[in-house]
């Protein structure tokens, strides 16, 4: 997961990316439901361990659809980053 | 979790309904951050639904001494938004509603939560729009930007945030979060002392805005845009005053230093390219006068040594042609650089992006000082801004666990606040106090004999905020 961690580490928290992500306007604007949220719950899973409820809900709500990534000044590649940790989880035992 | 706690979010449940209330780890941490990760810790997040809700809040947070952190979408860059120490983090963009749009009255009615970018989505059907653009606008909410006083490159005509609103309704914290509205829905108005412009960049330290009335204004019919490259910042300097004698109608003037440029061109795409300091020009004109004024603007950059002009004779042909690309990319461009050189590859990187202003004759002088400072402190920046109004922002990037650079910043920052104040204008335009600028508000008030006028701002927030429990520790 370094490689995921080295690119999630790249997010500078602008939220440029929210706007076009279906997932967080669907659910009305939770942070944890788009690009911006996922990413940086991704961040907080790998590098200070922490992972919940929320953060599984998070990611797997994504669709894939990689309309952020157009967005992202970053050049994050969110939804394979998403992709790869979700991979992660399930190698570590969460099931949702 | 200590009984205290527990017994707080309890209450706010029962309060509120459990679906507005979270206590999840993650989640808190995600929206215990802003844009420069400046991070704190909460009891809650509450994801308010109407302006009841906040006005139930704030009212058991008066009666229980409990700190409210205001939040919208989290991209201040000093530290304004996040909670300090352990309180309520209370984020409006749920309720975002654009509840009125009247084109006669040339106004729209909005909750907090609205983007500024959605915000104009919308209007533009009606051929209106909303013209304060901070480079944030695809994520800024307009409740975030009617608190920290926002502006952005349409500033060179339309002037900033406290130019456009007119009506607001707010929430007080006090025993009942009192619901008070304040302005009128007119552009004129006479309503004793102006505390509509009290609330526009206070950053959420008096009162909760629940809603805003906001003046519009129409698109322009069309827009002609320039951009050209310069051997010498002063050559520009000398074509930005020829501009301006002109009597253009100029709707933005913007500047990239040559060092920025170059990182551009080198670490993001562009559609232009070239080298040295860069100026691009936009004036609002008519279909038949569009030739006309391109030329004379083109004239005017090729005395002063332009090397390489671009022109576009509408909008739509400038964003083909990319003219603002090198202009929109050096935030980008500092992500990307930062990213490359970061010592350790995981290291989270934060950007910077300084904002002081100058009056614009002083910004050649300014430019170079701040580039004298990047040499002595070592720490490598690239540099715009909006040259019609002298606001510079300097964009600096440090990585974590990069101590020294961490330990150096603070001072840089101080420094680079100095040449804003000492040149006559000020250490933050645009972005506001926050945590990060507080020594800078006081260096700046100290320097203009103004230090008087802190203590009436404590008293203005004891007034607004008896117990101090709205946003405690921002601003002051
Ligand atoms: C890449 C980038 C570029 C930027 N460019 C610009 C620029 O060009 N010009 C500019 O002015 N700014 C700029 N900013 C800074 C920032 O984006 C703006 O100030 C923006 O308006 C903040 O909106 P927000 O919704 O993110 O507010 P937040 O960051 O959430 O909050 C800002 C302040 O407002 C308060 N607040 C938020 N909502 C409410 C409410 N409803 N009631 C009471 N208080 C509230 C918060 O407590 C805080 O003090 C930029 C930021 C980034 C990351
Ligand atoms: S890939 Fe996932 S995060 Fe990105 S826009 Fe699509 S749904 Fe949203
Ligand atoms: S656009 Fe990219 S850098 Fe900005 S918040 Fe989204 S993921 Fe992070």
């Amino acid at each position: 997961m370094q490689e995921v961690l080295k690119d999630v580490s790249k997010c500078a928290f602008c939220g440029f990316c929210e706007w076009v992500c279906p997932t967080i306007i669907a659910s009305d604007n939770l942070r944890h439901y788009g690009p911006r949220g996922r990413v940086n719950l991704i961040y907080m899973a790998l590098k200070d361990g922490i992972i919940t409820e929320k953060t599984m809900e998070g990611i797997y709500t994504c669709l894939l659809c990689r309309a952020c990534e157009l967005q992202c000044p970053a050049g994050i590649k969110i939804a394979s980053d998403i992709r790869e940790f979700r991979k992660y989880l399930l190698e570590k035992g969460y099931v949702r | 979790m200590d009984v205290k706690r527990e017994e707080t979010i309890n209450d706010l449940k029962r309060i509120l309904g459990t679906e507005k209330v979270f206590d999840d780890e993650a989640l808190i941490k995600l929206y215990g951050k802003d844009a420069i990760f400046r991070e704190g810790s909460a009891i809650a997040l509450v994801l308010p639904e109407s302006v009841e809700d906040v006005s139930k809040l704030l009212s058991y947070a008066y009666k229980n001494d409990l700190k409210i952190y205001p939040q919208g979408s989290a991209t201040d860059l000093v530290g304004s938004s996040t909670p300090h120490s352990d309180g309520i983090i209370l984020n409006l963009q749920r309720m975002n509603r654009i509840k009125e749009i009247s084109v006669v009255d040339s106004y729209v009615v909005t909750e907090p939560g609205v983007r500024l970018f959605e915000l104009n989505n919308v209007l533009s059907d009606y051929g209106y729009m909303f013209p304060v653009d901070p480079g944030s606008v695809k994520s800024a909410s307009v409740g975030g930007a009617i608190n920290s006083g926002a502006g952005g490159m349409m500033g060179a005509k339309y002037g900033t945030m406290k130019d456009y609103v007119l009506e607001l309704q707010v929430v007080l914290p006090d025993e009942n979060g009192t619901i008070m509205r304040i302005g009128s829905k007119t552009t004129k108005s006479r309503q004793g002392y102006d505390l509509v412009r009290l609330i526009v960049g206070s950053e959420g330290t008096l009162a909760v805005v629940t809603e805003a009335t906001l003046k519009i204004v129409p698109i322009p019919e069309n827009v002609v845009t320039i951009a050209g490259f310069f051997p010498s910042l002063e050559d520009l300097a000398r074509a930005v005053i020829d501009i301006k004698k002109s009597r253009f109608d100029v709707l933005i003037m913007e500047f990239v230093d040559d060092l920025t440029v170059k990182s551009a061109l080198e670490n993001t795409k562009t559609k232009i390219s070239g080298e040295g300091n860069m100026l691009i020009t936009s004036v609002i004109t008519s279909i038949e006068s569009a030739d006309r004024v391109l030329n004379s603007l083109e004239e005017i950059f090729k005395l002063h040594g332009a090397t390489k002009v671009y022109k576009a004779r509408t909008q739509q042909e400038s964003d083909e042609l990319g003219l603002m690309d090198i202009r929109r990319n050096y935030y980008a461009a500092s992500i990307q650089i930062a990213a490359k050189t970061r010592k350790k590859e995981t290291n989270k990187i934060i950007v910077y992006p300084e904002d002081i202003s100058v009056p614009p004759s002083k910004l050649v002088e300014a430019v170079r000082r701040i580039r004298e400072l990047e040499k002595k402190y070592g720490i490598p920046m690239t540099l715009a801004g909006h040259i019609s109004d002298g606001n510079i922002h300097p964009n600096i990037w440090v990585e974590e666990e990069d101590k020294e650079r961490l330990e150096l910043l603070p001072k840089l920052i101080a420094d680079i606040m100095r040449i804003g104040i000492e040149l006559g204008g000020t250490m933050s335009s645009e972005h506001g106090i926050g945590t990060t600028k507080k020594e800078g508000l006081i260096e700046e008030l100290e320097h203009k004999g103004g230090l008087k006028a802190l203590e009436l701002m404590r008293g203005i927030k004891r007034l607004f905020d008896p117990k101090g429990i709205l946003n405690p520790d921002k601003v002051l």
